[in-house]
């Protein structure tokens, strides 16, 4: 059997599926074809059905309606144990690596065999690594890891389980841009041995960089099939959303005194690199941008300016709080500072109700009980401002997808009466579509007109190109660049999150400005 | 004090040591699963009680065995209750263990009212290891001790063994150390937590009946002695590992067959404090510990989960 006969074996085709959960309807009619040997991109907002698809490829959900083949017989995976013995394996967005072990261990931990053999996991592992092309250490835990590594990781496990079909459940969403160009060119050379890959994903120019075929959802409905080539994102945006409004252009702010300062941070954690001396001034009606590659310390500088993070050596200073003062997060939440961290697990409570979610930090630090518990009708109309969907105030936050987690955590921060002084938020806007984002960075546009200083930190750079006034980039826990908008083109702050500082190759003078 | 004191401690400390070690090794395995057997206390007094009834049927092993099964089946007991019937895990472990101590108190008075005498049965018999046994020191201490120790100590190599070279095992830290990764990945987290409590039960109820069948030969109500929180202390200092489990087991009995010979030597201090220093101790190592582990879980999550 030749390698073309074997792989037009393995196409998988979806025929008119639907999925109902109870009254909601997630999926309606939809097909698709993944052709072995391709990079099937599958795209839609939150709440389109695109994960709803993937679990129904993946054997994690059954159908209502519809069916699939695999090879030209039909597939209806049980669970997703069968799916994965049929060779369709699903990677999905909260990866499934268990970070105590290491990656030969999570391979071992399920499967056939009582004994765990590390020995022939480990050689089967190394081959698969090769046969990808991909150099991923294999013994240490896997959450000493970096994200990257550990994404290729649970690939690598998927492949050496026998995975001939990937989903990939957005797997660009936490990966800077340099890492994404890497995952992107494995994800080329496993297609050209003839796997057959599925990505889910919101950014759309990833799907011009690397899509073959296309499937865009809107509503739970299929609007477009086919192949990808020659769709501009815009057009792509245009089938996903319809017509979106346009940017809104960037208004002048009054810039006022300084908010936030700090110098000469020094700080460890184990989770981001070391800080080595940062200083950064953020002023009121200002919206300062952090870019970096992920794991760069902006993580770990937004955790010290919180003061969640002490630092071993410098000052972090807010305005409104007693100068010398341990700074401590209590002090700086009494003191109005608005917090959206990157793991929105640290933020949410899964088991609390969303009305409670929006008050419990103010609750908790005591800067609230004077106001009592808000209105069950104030809570729905603020949960409605953020389009949390369902706005139900007495709903489990667990109950909501993490693209409504997220606008429930920019509800709560972003969205009380009064104007924070200063916001803390890296990557406000993660798992978002389209319009959502939009929304959050209009909204932090609209809080520095009221004068709160904005300090947004991302690996997403469009993220932080799309709402910054000026734009540090870290790397290795350094402040290598600081760029306002207009001079921070892509190219040099590229550069910057490469860690090369040298003269740019455009003719500047003067490449690094402070405000 | 004299050679032969030191010896008589030392060979103490391992007697006392081998029902610690194994109820704690089966700890071990729960709290590596991320859950806990508040129950053990009620399961090592079950055991102590039906080894010794057992045993005075049909010998030692016997006696053993049926001490492990009873801690098997309330164990069964619990994981129904808990999972079955959704309660917390903490109130049933208590309640096991209030259960515990009541039932074998009552159905010891069942099988021999006050007054009457009680029961002696057979112990597990010395290993006779010959010449070993007369080696100066060593040989007292190590090789003249019941084939119990000698089990405990297989049964730690077992234990890492298992930890380290099983799927089983592997599956235990998956499920303890991150559920929801390890539900993604296929691993069946609430079986492999049961697996986990079965085995702590039966180990619980094996240490009980090592207790009374091992070394003392009759029951008498509360004979464990809290023996059970001690283990629960003693697999928090050795972060369930079966070495840490082994040094902190090795500690407290130490101290508390000092404690038992200091009744019988003039000492300067009071023998009140050689009696309360197993427990004093425990607390002081078991402050420390959770300290230090406090503090690397600390540096785990930062953010707003920490404040």
């Amino acid at each position: 059997m030749t390698a073309s006969q074997e792989q037009g074996d393995r196409v998988l085709e979806a025929r008119s599926l639907s999925k109902s959960f109870g009254p909601v309807r997630a999926l309606h009619d939809v097909s698709l074809v993944v052709r072995p040997g391709a990079v099937h991109a599958l795209v839609g907002e939150n709440g389109a059905g695109k994960s709803t698809l993937a679990k129904l490829l993946a054997g994690i959900e059954r159908p209502t309606a519809g069916s699939m083949t695999l090879a030209g017989r039909p597939f209806a995976p049980r669970d997703r144990a069968a799916a994965k013995r049929a060779g369709i394996n699903m990677v999905p967005q909260q990866l499934s690596l268990v970070g105590e072990l290491s990656l030969v261990e999570n391979y071992l931990l399920v499967g056939p065999r009582r004994l765990a053999d590390r020995r022939s996991a480990r050689a089967l592992l190394t081959e698969t690594l090769e046969r990808a092309g991909v150099a991923v250490e294999l013994d240490t835990p896997t959450s000493a890891l970096t994200q990257a590594h550990r994404q290729l990781g649970e690939i690598v496990v998927a492949l050496a389980e026998g995975a001939h079909t990937l989903i990939l459940d957005e797997p660009t969403a936490s990966l800077g841009p340099l890492e994404v160009g890497g995952l992107f060119a494995h994800l080329r050379s496993l297609c050209a041995l003839g796997t057959a890959i599925v990505l889910i994903t919101h950014r759309l120019d990833e799907v011009r960089q690397v899509a073959d075929d296309l499937t865009v959802l809107s509503h739970g409905e299929n609007v477009h099939h086919g192949s990808a080539a020659g769709l501009e994102p815009s057009q792509i945006a245009r089938l996903m959303v319809g017509e979106l409004a346009a940017a809104p252009a960037r208004a002048d702010r009054t810039i006022g005194e300084v908010v936030l300062a700090a110098e000469g941070l020094v700080a460890a954690s184990t989770r981001d690199s070391p800080l080595d001396g940062v200083d950064i001034t953020v002023r009121s009606g200002e919206i300062v941008g952090i870019a970096g590659v992920a794991g760069s310390g902006q993580n770990l500088l937004l955790d010290v300016l919180g003061g969640f993070v002490q630092p071993s050596a410098g000052t972090v200073a807010l305005a409104g709080t007693a100068a010398g003062a341990s700074a401590s997060a209590s002090v700086f939440q009494r003191a109005g500072l608005a917090w959206i961290p990157e793991e929105r697990s640290e933020a949410v409570v899964p088991t609390m109700t969303l009305a409670e979610n929006l008050t419990v930090y103010s609750t908790a630090i005591g800067s609230s009980s004077r106001v009592g518990r808000p209105t069950a009708s104030k809570v729905g109309a603020r949960l409605q401002a953020f389009d949390v969907r369902p706005p139900r105030p007495d709903l489990l936050a667990s109950g909501l997808s993490g693209g409504n987690q997220q606008k429930l955590l920019a509800a709560r921060e972003l969205g009380s009466a009064e104007t924070p002084r200063a916001v803390l938020a890296y990557g406000p806007a993660q798992g978002l579509d389209l319009r959502a984002a939009q929304a959050i960075r209009e909204r932090l546009a609209a809080l520095a007109a009221e004068g709160a200083a904005v300090v947004v930190a991302s690996h997403d750079l469009d993220e932080v190109l799309g709402v910054a006034d000026r734009v540090l980039v870290m790397f290795a826990g350094r402040v290598v660049a600081d760029l306002l908008i207009a001079q921070a083109t892509t190219e040099r702050i590229g550069r910057a999150m490469a860690g090369l500082t040298g003269t740019p190759p455009t003719a500047d003078p003067e490449p690094e400005v402070q405000v | 004090m004299s050679v032969e004191l030191w010896v008589a401690i030392l060979a103490g400390t391992l007697a006392l040591a081998a029902p610690l070690v194994f109820a704690g090794i089966g700890e071990g395995f729960v709290e590596r699963a991320g859950r806990i057997n508040l129950g053990i206390e009620g399961m090592m007094i079950m055991g102590a009680f039906t080894g010794v009834w057992a045993g005075s049927l049909g010998g030692p092993l016997v006696g053993l065995v049926a001490g492990a099964g009873v801690g098997l089946v309330m164990a069964v007991g619990m994981n129904l209750v808990i999972h079955r019937l959704h309660a917390n895990e903490i109130v049933v472990g208590l309640a096991v263990t209030m259960l515990g101590l009541g039932l074998s108190t009552y159905l010891f008075q069942l099988w021999i009212p006050s007054g009457e005498t009680n029961v002696t049965v057979q112990t597990v018999p010395r290993a006779d290891l010959g010449p070993l046994t007369d080696i100066p020191v060593i040989g007292p201490v190590l090789f003249g001790q019941s084939p119990l120790v000698y089990a405990a100590a297989v049964l730690l190599v077992a234990a890492w063994a298992v930890t380290r070279f099983t799927r089983f095992g592997l599956a235990v830290q998956a499920v303890g150390s991150d559920p929801d990764a390890a539900a993604l990945r296929g691993v069946r987290v609430q079986r492999t937590g049961a697996s986990a409590l079965l085995i702590g039960g039966a180990l619980a109820g094996l240490g009980g009946a090592a207790i009374t069948v091992g070394t003392i030969g009759s029951f008498t109500p509360d004979i464990t002695a809290g023996r059970g929180y001690i283990v629960l202390a003693v697999v928090i200092m050795g972060r369930s590992r079966p070495v840490g489990i082994a040094l902190g087991a090795l500690l407290f009995a130490f101290l508390q067959s000092f404690a038992l010979l200091s009744q019988s030597t003039a000492l300067t201090l009071p023998s009140e404090v050689y009696q309360s220093a197993p427990y004093l101790v425990t607390l002081v190592v078991l402050v420390i510990t959770s300290r230090r582990q406090l503090r690397r879980l600390y540096r785990s999550t930062t953010g707003r989960a920490a404040t």
